[in-house]
């Protein structure tokens, strides 16, 4: 058992004035089997009225509206976090599994992935446990891919970032998530923070032996009490931390800083 | 033909010249050019017989009945995929199917509030369901304007014929809009002016008495819709007549790129502050995948059998089914289950050896995306063509509205194919459209 003290801060900074922009963030972390909110609190610029709700993935969302003319918008959430040491995040929804088995969104294998799935088929016998199948799986990715910062953006597919061979921890969860599925495992996208500093993480969440379990592809491991889950969903897009529609604003850059911390 | 129709007949010219004026047209793109043209009347009706409809007035209302329960019942508990009655990938895989959905109860637990119902009759006088519309079906404003503009032409034939009068179309909409109003304006949404359905947006607004608006006049604040007025005022919206695609709807929870939604619409519908008609994630209940299953809902749901059938349909995904229609292959139309409107539908005989053979391939490849159907020898009806009157395919699509219970219009949309080879009767292709007659007793 861990307890993690962390703060997350977007900044984005427009080139020319935003009149209105709408928003959802999935930034508050979720309470699971392994982890806990112990506190959480919620600061934006411009201050804005927000409402708290769940999403149909169980994420939370912060949804609202600046509708004054502002150049730069901050949101920062702190809080602390208990987790535990556990690879198990939580049981299946049975209702809602199946959604995480099928091909979809950032998550829809071509070629370069239906080939390597061939090949692993190879390596991968039935006797293999669920849990054996997805750290196989994994190990084989690893060794797949390079992970080169700034290599892939948002929008690259599973697919162009598995055909190039690199990429951030966003590529290698989405491609790991279309493995898996290839193999009838049903997988899903996790959003969240990793004890140190720097910038969000993402991982994987297989639905093995009837509970979710995690695995990081990024780092060839399944996670600690150091993670912090924030959100779930099919791909990057369903639990994408901040999403946003404005009026003006003209060229934008953001600034994303993390840090988390295991208190004694 | 009776004598009173023949003064119909001598008014197709004038009624059309009128349609035309009112702009009772069908845009379509064709290599990525809008074009508008006309939907050509044909002055003769279909005419139903009083027994006829009240039996298929009762299979519609059971049809609608079930199929909203399905809605219902899989963006919640999925009991009937539990109860192995419907095969989960014909769930989760099917395009229709929202997982932004789940957990989402629509005001009063409706999901489809307007649904077309497409049918033919059959040789055999048999009508059968050809497919389920319950996202944004179009159609019901032809028949509405065309018995408009038929009745000012010629007023005898209605006094001379016993028919029912289907100009009620507006009032059972209102009502069923009212209905699930949360309290507040009712709207009818539109993408505007280059949709294939513009003449019907601004003709139901008009009729309705709602207001015809565009995406950029709503916006939500706090939880709740409001558009802003010809005057410049904040009103609070409670029902949206959405006649925009389930993708476009809100770009903060569907396709982001959508310029034309709104943005957290969808989240002031999850509150229950708004009422979206249809509501969204409709499209896994008419998927034609899902269509072999309807008979079977019926029975599960509320246990009764089915009084409209279907045309006898395989499921290739079902081994026996694979085997029968690989035997029957060029008895049967085979239909992709992601199309509509007339596309991805494929005669089996009329491929060649080797169109035969790829899309053989094809099938076993992804025998969930396909559909084989009996072609159905369904009965012509005659049009006039060039000051002759020639039989043609045709087929209905009728309209079941939901409020506190299925009401279905007593006329719908008959569509026919202009072409004397062509089984093929939608819009987009190039099809016709006549009024649609029930009869009294």
């Amino acid at each position: 058992m861990a307890f993690l003290d962390y703060e997350y801060k977007m900044k984005i900074s427009y080139s020319e004035p935003v009149d209105k922009c709408y928003f959802t963030i999935k930034a508050v972390p979720t309470d699971d089997f392994r982890q806990r909110n112990i506190t959480y609190d919620i600061e934006m610029i411009p201050s804005t009225t927000f409402s708290e709700s769940k999403d149909s993935f169980g994420n939370t969302q912060l949804i609202g509206c600046d509708n004054v003319p502002h150049s730069v918008f901050e949101f920062k959430i702190k809080g602390l976090v208990e987790t535990h040491d556990l690879n198990i995040s939580c049981g299946l929804e049975e209702n809602r599994v199946g959604m995480y088995r099928h091909p979809h969104g950032k998550c829809i294998p071509g070629d370069c992935i239906k080939s390597f799935a061939e090949e692993l088929k190879q390596e991968i016998s039935d006797g293999d446990s669920e849990i054996q199948k997805c750290k196989k799986i994994m190990a084989r990715l690893y060794e797949a891919m390079r992970y080169i910062p700034g290599s892939t953006v948002v929008e690259t597919t599973a697919e162009e970032a598995f055909s190039k061979g690199e990429g951030v921890c966003q590529d290698y969860s989405h491609i790991l998530i279309c493995l898996l599925r290839m193999f009838h495992i049903p997988a899903r996208y996790v959003c969240g923070l990793i004890v140190g500093e720097g910038q969000s993480h993402a991982w994987v969440e297989a639905a093995c032996d009837g509970s979710y379990i995690a695995f990081d592809p990024t780092h060839n491991r399944e996670i600690t009490d150091e993670y912090i889950k924030l959100g779930v969903g099919r791909d990057a897009l369903d639990c994408a931390i901040n999403r946003g529609v404005m009026w003006g604003g003209g060229l934008q850059t953001q600034d994303i800083q993390v840090t988390v911390r295991k208190v004694h | 033909m009776k004598q009173q129709e023949q003064a119909l007949l001598q008014h197709t010219d004038k009624i059309n010249n009128l349609l035309a004026r009112y702009g009772v047209k069908f845009g379509i793109y064709k290599n990525n050019v809008f074009k508008e043209q006309l939907f050509p009347f044909d002055s003769i009706p279909r005419v139903i017989e009083h027994s006829e409809f009240e039996m298929l007035e009762r299979g519609l209302k059971q049809r609608v009945l079930a199929l909203n329960l399905f809605l219902k019942d899989i963006y919640s508990e999925k009991k009937i995929v539990r109860d192995g009655v419907v095969p989960e990938d014909f769930i989760f895989a099917s395009s229709g199917y929202l997982a932004e959905c789940e957990g989402v109860m629509p005001v009063k637990g409706i999901y489809s509030h307007i649904s077309g119902i497409d049918l033919v009759k059959g040789k055999d006088n048999t009508w059968y369901i050809l497919e389920d519309n319950l996202r944004v079906p179009s159609g019901a404003s032809y028949p509405m304007i065309a018995r408009d503009l038929c009745r000012k032409s010629s007023p005898e034939t209605f006094h001379n014929n016993k028919l029912v009068d289907n100009r009620d179309y507006a009032d059972l909409l209102r009502h069923t809009m009212d209905y699930v109003n949360t309290g507040g304006h009712t709207v009818i949404l539109t993408p505007g002016r280059y949709n294939a359905a513009y003449f019907e947006h601004s003709y139901l607004a008009e009729k309705t008495g709602a207001h015809l608006v565009t995406g950029s006049e709503l916006f939500v604040e706090n939880d709740y819709l409001y558009y802003i007025s010809a005057s410049g005022m904040k009103e609070k919206v409670g029902a949206v007549y959405r006649r925009i695609s389930d993708e476009y709807l809100d770009p903060m929870n569907f396709n982001p790129e959508s310029l034309i939604g709104i943005p957290h619409i969808y989240d002031v519908f999850r509150k229950g502050n708004v009422a979206l008609i249809n509501a969204p994630g409709n499209g896994v209940a008419d998927d034609k995948g899902i269509y072999y299953f309807v008979p079977k809902m019926i029975q599960y749901y509320l246990n009764e059998e089915p009084i409209l059938k279907n045309a006898p349909t395989y499921l290739p995904f079902y081994e026996e089914d694979m085997a029968y229609v690989l035997e029957h292959f060029d008895d049967l139309v085979l239909k992709d289950v992601a199309e509509a409107g007339g596309y991805g539908v494929v005669f089996g005989n009329t491929m060649t050896a080797k169109q035969k053979e790829d899309f053989i391939t094809l099938l076993k490849a992804e025998p969930r995306r396909f559909i084989a159907q009996e072609v159905i020898d369904f009965q012509d009806l005659d049009i006039l063509d060039e000051g002759e009157i020639v039989p043609r395919k045709a087929d209905l699509r009728a309209f079941v509205l939901m409020a506190e219970e299925p009401m279905v219009w007593a006329s719908g949309l008959t569509r026919f194919s202009r072409n004397p080879d062509s089984f093929i009767v939608n819009s987009s292709q190039g099809g016709g459209f006549k009024d649609t007659w029930v009869l009294y007793q």
